[in-house]
Parts: structure tokens; C-alpha cells; sequence
């Protein structure tokens, strides 16, 4: 275990190294001037970028992660945003596994037609663009709102209702995921002895597939909950951009220079917040490595309490 | 699915077929019996069908697109369908049916190329780390714990913003560099076992070198893995490809692209009352990964009977 | 960091881009006459808005005291929330609830006393003196007085200045001296007492309202603080920090998405009836959404309501469109004539020594120009389809915007879209078409191009130039249009007569003071881009002008509308069109006052009705 904790961190502090090196891969812009033209050339050049990766580190040995483009510290701009997106995972995260797993026992517990193609689509849904849904959903919303149907707002972040919205669309794809990593983990109980015996002896199915049957498979499932996470985090960026979210995922974007322009904003380089992505992307990875210890630690809690 | 999710279900880690297929009853070679049994699933079929017909679809623009779909048209922008503009037009009067067209073209050249780029290293990087193992293994396992850990579209996206004036050749190199850890596990996982074989015993005992023993006895033997992975990764890059365009951040414009054609439906107008514009690219997505996806489980069923599920 | 000087450079230069495209056309230039009469400023400051709204609202709910206001724009605000430093319009915005100026615009675009309670002008208008509202307070509760007036402009003319304002201060008498540092006291304005202020003009000041029209800071902060450092300091950009005279406050703000507004409840023109104003940034895409929903309920300048969604706002029961037309105009202006290369460098504009472009010289030609282009097309249909604008916007014959006494609505001017017309008239000239090549030969039967030029930065203006290239080419006129400039490179040539250039493309403000066109179109001036002498115009524009007759408005009327015809059938301009503002406001808001130029005139007048 110990071994494990220091190759996370150990990759972990790689992680941090590449991202920092990425971002701050030199784009200075070199304004040519050719007759009454004048446009800019984003130029390589090695011996800035020794200067911007010192500079930067030089900033942190002083205490400072950086700041962003209003001269406020990262940490203040990370705990506004991150606390919003980690709300926003966590509620979707709950939804994922209650959906999943409900999905999962009612695929496994019926054999139905109903249970069958709920079976097909959570498979089908894997391979659909989650923007594309998640698109049809909100023009599916909208229309509704239109025959009458009450409205609630589906943007942004201030309202619980539009929290929730974002939630329910960010759950979605990981909710399926899950039921199906459940339902096949279920499935490979099957056919093992214990399970026989117990449905000899008259136990309902129910009280197998929950008891017996989850339980064995506990392990395994939360050995999935990583998987299931970066699946989340991918549908984070695509929920966020479309619902307006403003939370992490969004921050990072706007950072990395994307901004709504009009004609009277400058050009998207000028935008670009080096401190901002390195701390945004540390901050996800970090999520990352946590969970990936989490369902380690917990699967091994699970499994020793299994074998005592 | 923008981020393909490391290792998801449909990441198939199929046992590689014994050498000589025991089920030979009568006299099919090997290959007759995985075609055979491909040609058997209906789904397999109706998927390469589908896939041909988006391919034709999409290469024999030139013969039925008058327009060009690069081409503005300021004077009319946001057109509905017409004879003449089959879907309407964009917000610069470019033509959507000739973009629809078009960009199907980029998709699926995105598609093959990373799916060419990513099989090369992960077969490459998978064979050394399977068949060597030892320190070479732990350190290429530990490079992709790196990215698989790594919420990938925001990597492909920090890349993207570092690299800017992105063109097809730039996207396909950059995505096929980050995405190859998942396929190159996989085929590693293959290789472990592979190695255990009698017959990878005998060729060495045979004197065989290390480099012919892969090329000649692994690679094939492993061949149903990487093709089912392979169709797996060009669909997910197909996806990946449009979302990003989608996001404003993949082939800028005017280059045609189905994601591009998609991001319109963010305007609210357009969402709701142009549907023309933005459904058929959306449609055109869902049906060349589906298709590419069933050919992937006909083919992984087909090469594997026993990984097929109920 | 580098970075941040490429910042300081492009915020200049966007600046200038807008300064001169926007407001030098329109505010500066106007009125060239000395004894142009003012006395019927200065009357009735303002009248009830509060009833005038728009009668729709009979089905609204009643209003309530306090309550909150969300108002979205497209991209976060610079935070620099000082007058004197900032360049963003977004951070105008913001300010606009906190300061205020002297003068401001009302609903016909002239200016009125706002802080000031009444001014006077000596004969030649070289001093106004100006004599303050009582009992208005700074938001910290100090007294407004003179002071702070003279310490604004002293700000702005201080050595140590760096902003972009320095153009309303710069024909003030002393101007020179105090910039430089060779003086203490700048004499251009001054403190009579604390009611009474005094400003000073080196010549006649054609436009004396406008340049005391600059937002006042307040001396009693930033007098104790170093010039230098006006820019950086706390109450330029920090909550709680900021302090003007306006209706609102600045309150928290979540940096890059939302500002609060807290209410002054000591406002001099009367506490206002919200609570608070939330300033939002939320994304083009979504902002149309956000309104249907209720969660936002202004929708305001600069960008308003995307173009294309126009159409389904209009549909929204719950939302009242505002479509003020901007005051932004786009021509093509054809170079008649240039200033020979001499006169150019000496900075020298003799009408005697322009050299005449032949190719554009004969008024047949300009006029089959004009009725070339399909302006209607370019504008585009009502319901967001189609055309550069998606419908927003209109097309243009005068300079005169439509709020504008000025604007003769029933004046049938114009040349219309007539291919036809256009062709007839070549041919009239002698242009036609003798090697068969499908584009006409001079009379001479040389060759004949015409060059376009045109600036980056507007989309639409950008892409009229294709489309202009393309609708020319349909009645034989070839038309070399040449690859975009930078907006300062392109005003360069256009103004220093390269004589490469037959047309070019660009923008000038719509007269929002007074309506003469003489700043722009009188032969001799050197905003006469064209380089057009026309004696009969120059006499027109005199007329316009001349004491006693003008004295009448009806009578200037006459005078402007017959002009306006004259210009358009001689064409120094293709005008092409000016586009409208799509600002929207949900029912919850009442008491907005419909201005032409801003949607958020006395916000303290706003109530919440439910």
C-alpha cells in the first residue's frame, strides 16, 4: 500500500511537470509589419521559454502560485470555480451510482423486453457524442417549455434548477457506464456455485442478486469507480460549455483563451492564463489520483472485510 | 463519448484465438471461419453496409455537390433548405449540404489516420512491453497510468491552445500521440499471454530471434485484438474529432467539419428553429459510429465466439 | 511581463480604432460656426420619464420597491473602473451606473446640463461658465463641488497621464504648458466657487457641452494620491472602493461573471426604487435562452441580442425589444480627388491643389455605382435571415441618424437598386464594354479598375467588400479589391490621398450633436476624405449655418433636407447602411428610458414589477 501512495505521488508530481512544461511552451507573438499589414506570428523560441519556466518557478519558491488576468491569486480563482464543479460532480456522482445501479438490478433481474433494449441503449449511448444528446436534450426542454410544460432555468450556475439540469446531464453518460460495468460484473456471478445452491434452496432472486451477488462483486465495481470518474470529467467540459456552467472545467477553457469575443475584444491570445491552467489541470489531475487511491483503499477495506 | 474512456467496456481484451482453431469440423482455414462467422451477425453486416454507404457518401462529393463548401456567401447567410441549398446555409452563407458532405470527408480521414497512428504505437509499444516485461514494461506502464489518469480532453485541449494554427495533419499526430496508452495496454495484456504459449516456447527454442518471434508468431496470433481495437479507437477519434471542433478548438474554418457544423446549435435560434442545420451533421455522427461500432463487435465476436455476450 | 505591454498596445489601438470610426465623426466635427446658437439647451434638464415608457406594458404587474436587476453582456469587463483610465466598453458599463458627467446626451442627441444646473457661453464661445447642482454628494457623502470638476480635468492633462482622454481636455487654454509640466495651474479650468466652475478654450469651442462632458472623479480620493498611480490605485478597481455621484455603487463582484450595483440611496436625483443591479457576463449562445427564462432581464450595449436570434426574441411574450438605430454609419467613399504628395506632407488642404481622379470624377459613374449595389440585400431580411446584417440594421442616403431633427423621413432620396439605371448611366459617361471582356473600358478604352480598400474589424463592413466586388461586376465594373488593412493603417492612406485607392470602405459616427454635416463635407476640411469641392454643397452647409435664419430649426430643416438630397444624387458616398441596437428588457423591469445612444440612463428610475 505504501509502495502504491508513492507511485501515485510519484506520477502525480510527473503530471504537474508535464503540465507546467506544456503550458508554458513559449506563443510569443511577434508582430510583423509587411507594407500597411500588420499581424501576429506566435514564434518558438527556447531561450524565452527558459526565462517564462523560471520566471514561473521563481514565483513559486517566492509562495505565489500566480495570478490571473485581474491580478487576483489563482487559489482564490480555483476555490470559486472548483467548488462549484465539485458540487456539481459530486450530486452527479451519486446520481451515476444510485441510476447505474438500479439500471443494473433491474437489467439483470429481468429478462423482459423492457429490460433488454434498456440493456441495448445503455450499451448503444456509449458510443453516441455526449454533446450531441446532450443538445438534443436541451432542445427536447426546450420544446416542452414551449407546449407549456413549467419552466426552470437551464443555464448557468445560480439557481438550484439549473444545477440540477447540469447534474442530471452529466450523470447521464457515467450513470450508463455504470450500469453496465454492474450488470456485467453481476452477470459473471451467475454462473458460480454458490448462486446455485442458494436458488436450490429456494432464496428469491431479488434477495440473491442484491445480497449475495452485489456484495461478491463490490470489489470489482469499485475498482470501475475511477474509469467511471474520468468518463465524468470528460462530460464535465462538454456539460459546463453548454449549460454555461461556470465552474472549473469552464474556467480552464476560458483560460486557455477561449472567450466569447466581440468585435470590440482583443484577440483570444491575449488571454491565454498560464498560472490559471497549470493550477485548473493540477487540480483535476489531483482529483484524479485521489479517486484512483480512494477506490484502491476501498477496495481493499471491501475485500479484507470479505476475507475476515 | 468526447473522452474515451480508458478501458471502457468496449475496450475488449479478447484471448487471441489458438493457433489452430480447435472447432476446424470441416475444412474452413482460420481466416473462412472468422469471415464466415462475421458474415453470420446481421447487426456486423447492416454496420458495414452503413459505413460503406456514409464512406461513398462522403468521397463522392465532387460528383453531386455543386457547391463548395468553403465558399461564403454574405449576402445569404442562414438560408432555409432550398432546391438549391438542400440544408440551407450557415451564419457566412457557406452551403451545409456541401458541408455535410465535405466534412465527412475529414471525419473519416481523422478517423483512419489516428486509428493508423495509435495501432503502430500501441502495437510497437505493447509487443516490447509484453514480450520483454521487466524494467522496460514498468516504465511503459507507468508513461500510460500518466495519461490514462489525465482527463483527456483537457489535455488534448491544452496541446491544441499551445500548438494553434492547427491543420488536419497537426490534429491527427497530436491525438494519436496521446491516445495510443489505451490500445498499447491491451495488446500488452495479449502479449502476457501470449508468451506462455508452447509454440512462442518452441520458436525460441528454435533459435528464433526476438524480433522475427514477434513478428512472425505474436503479431498475427494477436491480429483479432488489434483490428476490434482499432475500429474501437477510430470511432471514439471520430467522435473526439467533432467534439472538438464542436468547442471551437479542432481544423479551424473554413475547413468543413461535422462537429463545426454542430456548434451553430448553440445559438438558440438555430437550436429550435433551424433543426436542418445542425441535426444531419449530428446524425451523420451517430451513424458512422454506430456502424464502426457494430463491425467492431461482429468482428471481435467473430474472431473470439467465446467473448460474445448474450 | 511582455505580455502585458502587448495588452497596454492593443487596448491603445483598439481605442483609437473605435475613437475614430465612432466618435470623432460625430461629436467633434460638427458645427463649424462660432456663433452657433445655444440657448435652446439649458431648459427643462429632464423631463418625467417615468411615465413615458412604453404603453405595451398595461398587462404588468405592480411595482414593487427594491428588488434586483440582471443585465448580461457578452464579455467580462477589464476592471478598470476609473473614467479617466479605462477602454473597455464593458467596463463603461459598469461606470455608467457610478459616474457622471456635466453634460449628457438627451433622447434627441443633444447634450443637457446633468450635473451642471445651467451654464453660460461668452459671444465667441471661447469661456462657459458653469454653475453646479446643489446638494449632490460624492457615494462616500463628501460634497461635490467645483474642485473635483477642475482636478478631473486637471487629471486628464497631467504630465503624468497615460490614458486616452486627453482630447477633451487638449484646446483648453494652458493645455500645453500643464502637459508639459511647465505649469502649476491649469488655466483652461478653474474653480470660481464651489458651485461655479469656468472653462477656457484657446479658440472658439464649437462644441463646448461635449468637452465638458467628461465624467467626473472625485478629487478628495485621488488628490491624495500620486498622478502616476490613479491607475493602479484601490479606488479605481476595488469594491467598495470606487466612489462617483451616480445612482449606484459598486458592490461585490465575482471578477470576470458578475458585478453587483448596490443602490446610492442618497442620490441627488432621487434614491433609486432597486435594491441592486447585477452586471452579468454570460455567453453569446446562451443570453437569448437566459431571457425566455426570466434569469437575466436586460440584455444591453455593446453587443445587445445576436442578430440571428432577433427573430425568436421577438416572439418571447415576456420581452420588449429596444432597437435604437446605432449611431455608427458605413460608407464607400469614393476618392474624387487627392491632395498632391506636397500638400500631404506639410499637413496642407488647398481644394486648389487637389489632383482629380478621372476614373471617379464624372458623377454619372458614382451614381451608376450607387445604383449597383443592392443595399437592401446587404441589410438583410426582417426575420434574421440573410444579408451581412441578419436584418439589423438600415439603409442609409444622409448622414442624418433618425432621432436627429434632421432626418427628414419624408424626403424621397436615394438612388435605388437598378442594374439597368447603372448600365445606362455608363454608358451615358462612355464606359462601355469594347473588348469584350464583360467589364467596361473607359471612354478612352483603356482598361478600367477601380480599387477598393478596406479595413479589418467590422465582419460585416469586411464582407461588403466581396459582396460590393461582386455586384459592381454584374453591370462591367472591375473592381480590385485589396487585402485588408489594420483599421490605423487604412485610415492612413485613405487620409494622406495614396492615390492607388479609387474607393475605399469606412465608418463615421451619426451626428449626435448638432446636425451639421459641415465638419465632414464642406470642401476644405480635412475629414473630406473624397477630397469632393462642390461649391453648391459648401453654400448649402454655410446656409445651415448663417445667423439670422438659422436661428430657426424649422428653417435649417428645410436647409439639411435639401442637402441631403443634393449629397445623395452626387455621390461623394455610397452611404451603405447604419445598424440597429437589439437591446431587450423582460416585463419584470419598468421605468426604462428609451434613449437612442444607452439603455442604462437613470437606472435609479428602474422598479421590479411581479
Amino acid at each position: 500500500m505504501r509502495i502504491f501512495l508513492l507511485q501515485q505521488l510519484f506520477l502525480w508530481v510527473c503530471m504537474v511537470v508535464v503540465v507546467v512544461l506544456i503550458a508554458f511552451l513559449p506563443r510569443d507573438l511577434v508582430f510583423v509589419s509587411e507594407e500597411y499589414e500588420t499581424y501576429g506570428i506566435a514564434t518558438m523560441n527556447m531561450q524565452l521559454y527558459g526565462e517564462r519556466l523560471s520566471e514561473y518557478v521563481a514565483m513559486i519558491g517566492a509562495g505565489s502560485l500566480g495570478e490571473n488576468r485581474y491580478g487576483t491569486s489563482v487559489l482564490v480563482d480555483l476555490h470559486l470555480y472548483a467548488s462549484r464543479s465539485l458540487q456539481l460532480i459530486g450530486i452527479a456522482s451519486i446520481i451515476a451510482i444510485f441510476i447505474g445501479t438500479a439500471k443494473a438490478y433491474f437489467d439483470t433481474r429481468y429478462k423482459g423486453i423492457f429490460a433488454r433494449s434498456s440493456r441495448k441503449i445503455g450499451q448503444g449511448m456509449q458510443a453516441l457524442p455526449d454533446f450531441f444528446i446532450i443538445i438534443v436534450v436541451q432542445m427536447v426542454v426546450l420544446w416542452l417549455f414551449r407546449q407549456g410544460f413549467p419552466q426552470f432555468s437551464l443555464y448557468g450556475n445560480e439557481d438550484l434548477s439549473s444545477f440540477l439540469f447540469a447534474a442530471v446531464l452529466l450523470s447521464l453518460f457515467p450513470s450508463m457506464y455504470f450500469a453496465n460495468i454492474v450488470a456485467s460484473t453481476l452477470e459473471s456471478e451467475e454462473g458460480s456455485f454458490y448462486l446455485i445452491a442458494a436458488k436450490g434452496r429456494g432464496v428469491k432472486k431479488s434477495v440473491l442478486l442484491i445480497k449475495h451477488q452485489l456484495a461478491n462483486a463490490l470489489p470489482s465495481i469499485i475498482q470501475q469507480i475511477p474509469i467511471m470518474f474520468m468518463y465524468l470529467l470528460s462530460n464535465l467540459l462538454m456539460v459546463e460549455f453548454l449549460t454555461s456552467f461556470r465552474g472549473a472545467m469552464y474556467r480552464t477553457y476560458q483560460a486557455m483563451g477561449f472567450q466569447e469575443t466581440s468585435l470590440e475584444s482583443l484577440p483570444n491570445q491575449f488571454y491565454i492564463e498560464e498560472p490559471v491552467i497549470v493550477v485548473y489541470l493540477t487540480f483535476f489531475i489531483s482529483l484524479g489520483f485521489l479517486v484512483n487511491i480512494g477506490s484502491r483503499v476501498m477496495t481493499e477495506i471491501v475485500t479484507r472485510r470479505r476475507l475476515s | 463519448m468526447s473522452g474515451p474512456s480508458p478501458g471502457s467496456t468496449k475496450q475488449v481484451n479478447t484471448e487471441p484465438p489458438m493457433p489452430e482453431a480447435k472447432e476446424q469440423k470441416k475444412s474452413y482455414s482460420p481466416t473462412k471461419l472468422i469471415v464466415k462467422r462475421f458474415f453470420a451477425n446481421k447487426l456486423a453486416v447492416a454496420g458495414v453496409f452503413m459505413f460503406l454507404l456514409v464512406v461513398i457518401f462522403s468521397f463522392s462529393a465532387p460528383l453531386f455537390v455543386e457547391h463548395d463548401p468553403a465558399q461564403t456567401n454574405p449576402l445569404n447567410t442562414y438560408a432555409e433548405p432550398s432546391a438549391d441549398h438542400w440544408l440551407g446555409t450557415n451564419s457566412s452563407g457557406q452551403d451545409n449540404f456541401a458541408r455535410l458532405v465535405y466534412g465527412g470527408q475529414i471525419s473519416l480521414q481523422v478517423g483512419v489516420f489516428i486509428m493508423l497512428i495509435v495501432s503502430v504505437i500501441g502495437v510497437v509499444l505493447g509487443s516490447i512491453s509484453g514480450y520483454f516485461g521487466g524494467w522496460i514494461d514498468s516504465i511503459i506502464m507507468r508513461v500510460t497510468d500518466l495519461f490514462l489518469i489525465f482527463p483527456f480532453l483537457l489535455l488534448v485541449l491544452t496541446v491544441v491552445t499551445i500548438l494553434q494554427n492547427v491543420n488536419v495533419a497537426i490534429l491527427v499526430i497530436t491525438l494519436g500521440l496521446i491516445v495510443w496508452p489505451n490500445i498499447t495496454r491491451i495488446l500488452r495484456g495479449t502479449y502476457l499471454t501470449l508468451r506462455e504459449r508452447e509454440f512462442i516456447y518452441s520458436a525460441r527454442a528454435a533459435g528464433a530471434t526476438d524480433l522475427r518471434i514477434i513478428m512472425k508468431h505474436m503479431i498475427p496470433n494477436a491480429i483479432g485484438p488489434i483490428i476490434v481495437n482499432a475500429t474501437i479507437i477510430m470511432a471514439q477519434m471520430i467522435i473526439l474529432e467533432s467534439a472538438l471542433s464542436f468547442i471551437g478548438f479542432g481544423i479551424p474554418a473554413p475547413t468543413p467539419s461535422w462537429g463545426a457544423m454542430l456548434n451553430e446549435a448553440r445559438s438558440l435560434n438555430i437550436l429550435t428553429g433551424m433543426p436542418w442545420a445542425w441535426m444531419p451533421p449530428g446524425i451523420m455522427i451517430v451513424i458512422t459510429v454506430l456502424s464502426i461500432n457494430f463491425i467492431g463487435d461482429g468482428l471481435r465476436d467473430a474472431f473470439d465466439p467465446k467473448s460474445s455476450r448474450k | 511581463m511582455n505580455l502585458k505591454k502587448w495588452w497596454s498596445f492593443l487596448l491603445a489601438l483598439t481605442f483609437s480604432v473605435l475613437l475614430l470610426a465612432a466618435c470623432n465623426g460625430g461629436d467633434d466635427e460638427t458645427g463649424t460656426d462660432p456663433e452657433e446658437p445655444a440657448d435652446d439647451n439649458g431648459e427643462e434638464p429632464a423631463d418625467d420619464e417615468n411615465g413615458d415608457d412604453d404603453g405595451d406594458d398595461d398587462t404588468a404587474g405592480e411595482a414593487s420597491e427594491g428588488g434586483n436587476v440582471n443585465i448580461a453582456f457578452f464579455s467580462p469587463p477589464e476592471h478598470q473602473f476609473n473614467p479617466i483610465y479605462y477602454t473597455s466598453t464593458y467596463d463603461a458599463n459598469v461606470m455608467d451606473f457610478i459616474f457622471e458627467a456635466l453634460f449628457r446626451t438627451d433622447d434627441e442627441l443633444l447634450l443637457q446640463p446633468h450635473l451642471a444646473e445651467s451654464y453660460e457661453l461668452n459671444d465667441d464661445q471661447t469661456e462657459m461658465t458653469i454653475t453646479l447642482n446643489e446638494g449632490i454628494t460624492w457615494h462616500d457623502g463628501e460634497a461635490f463641488t467645483a474642485d473635483d470638476v477642475v482636478f478631473t480635468y486637471e487629471m486628464i492633462s497631467h504630465p503624468e497621464y497615460t490614458g486616452v482622454r486627453g482630447t477633451y481636455a487638449d484646446k483648453l487654454v494652458g493645455y500645453e504648458d500643464f502637459r508639459a509640466g511647465e505649469s502649476e495651474e491649469f488655466e483652461g479650468v478653474v474653480a470660481e466657487d464651489d458651485q461655479t466652475v469656468i472653462f477656457r478654450w484657446e479658440e472658439s469651442s464649437v462644441t463646448p457641452e461635449f468637452n465638458a462632458s467628461f465624467p467626473i472623479i472625485p478629487e478628495h480620493i485621488f488628490g491624495a494620491v500620486e498622478p502616476g498611480e490613479i491607475e493602479s490605485h484601490e479606488s479605481s478597481i476595488a469594491t467598495g472602493e470606487v466612489v462617483g455621484t451616480g445612482p449606484f455603487m459598486l458592490g461585490d463582484f465575482v471578477e470576470g461573471d458578475q458585478y453587483v450595483l448596490n443602490a446610492n440611496e442618497d442620490y441627488w436625483n432621487g434614491a433609486p426604487n432597486l435594491d441592486t443591479v447585477t452586471l452579468q457576463v454570460r455567453d453569446q449562445a446562451v443570453i437569448t435562452g437566459l431571457l425566455e427564462s426570466g434569469d437575466v432581464d436586460m440584455v444591453i450595449q455593446p453587443d445587445g441580442i445576436v442578430p440571428s436570434d432577433v427573430a425568436s426574441v421577438e416572439q418571447m411574450d415576456n420581452v420588449t425589444l429596444y432597437q435604437p438605430q446605432d449611431l455608427g454609419y458605413q460608407y464607400m467613399g469614393f476618392k474624387i480627388g487627392y491632395r498632391p504628395s506636397e500638400d500631404v506632407e506639410a499637413g496642407v488642404i488647398d481644394t486648389d491643389n487637389f489632383i482629380e481622379n478621372e476614373k471617379l470624377s464624372d458623377v454619372r459613374v458614382r451614381q451608376a455605382i450607387v445604383h449597383a449595389l443592392d443595399r437592401e440585400a446587404m441589410v438583410g431580411g426582417e426575420d434574421g435571415e440573410g444579408g451581412l446584417l441578419q436584418g439589423s440594421g438600415q439603409v442609409l442616403h444622409a448622414p442624418f441618424p433618425e432621432a436627429s431633427w434632421a432626418f427628414d423621413e419624408n424626403a424621397d432620396i436615394g438612388l435605388e437598386y437598378d442594374t439597368d439605371r447603372a448600365m445606362e448611366l455608363l454608358a451615358e459617361a462612355g464606359y462601355e464594354d469594347t473588348n469584350g471582356d464583360g467589364f467596361v473600358e473607359d471612354p478612352n478604352g483603356e482598361e478600367y479598375v477601380l480599387t477598393l480598400a478596406y479595413p479589418t474589424g467590422n465582419e460585416p463592413r469586411e464582407n461588403a467588400a466581396i459582396v460590393i466586388e461582386q455586384q459592381l461586376a454584374e453591370v462591367g465594373i472591375n473592381v480590385n479589391v485589396d487585402t485588408p488593412r489594420e483599421f490605423p493603417a487604412h485610415s492612413e492612406i485613405v487620409e494622406n490621398d495614396d492615390q492607388s485607392i479609387d474607393m475605399y470602405l469606412m465608418g463615421w459616427g451619426l451626428a449626435s450633436g448638432d446636425p451639421d454635416p459641415g465638419g465632414i463635407f464642406t470642401s476644405h476640411v480635412p475629414y473630406n476624405y473624397t477630397r469632393w469641392v462642390d461649391e453648391t454643397s459648401d453654400e448649402m452647409i454655410q446656409r445651415g449655418l448663417s445667423a439670422p435664419d438659422a436661428f430657426e430649426q424649422e428653417y435649417r430643416e428645410e436647409v439639411y433636407s435639401e442637402w441631403a438630397e443634393y449629397v445623395s444624387e452626387q455621390v461623394p458616398y455610397a452611404f451603405l447602411w447604419s445598424m440597429i441596437n437589439n437591446w431587450a428588457a423582460t416585463d419584470r423591469v419598468g421605468g426604462i428610458t428609451e434613449d437612442p445612444v444607452t439603455m442604462l440612463k437613470d437606472p435609479h428610475l428602474w422598479y421590479v414589477q411581479e
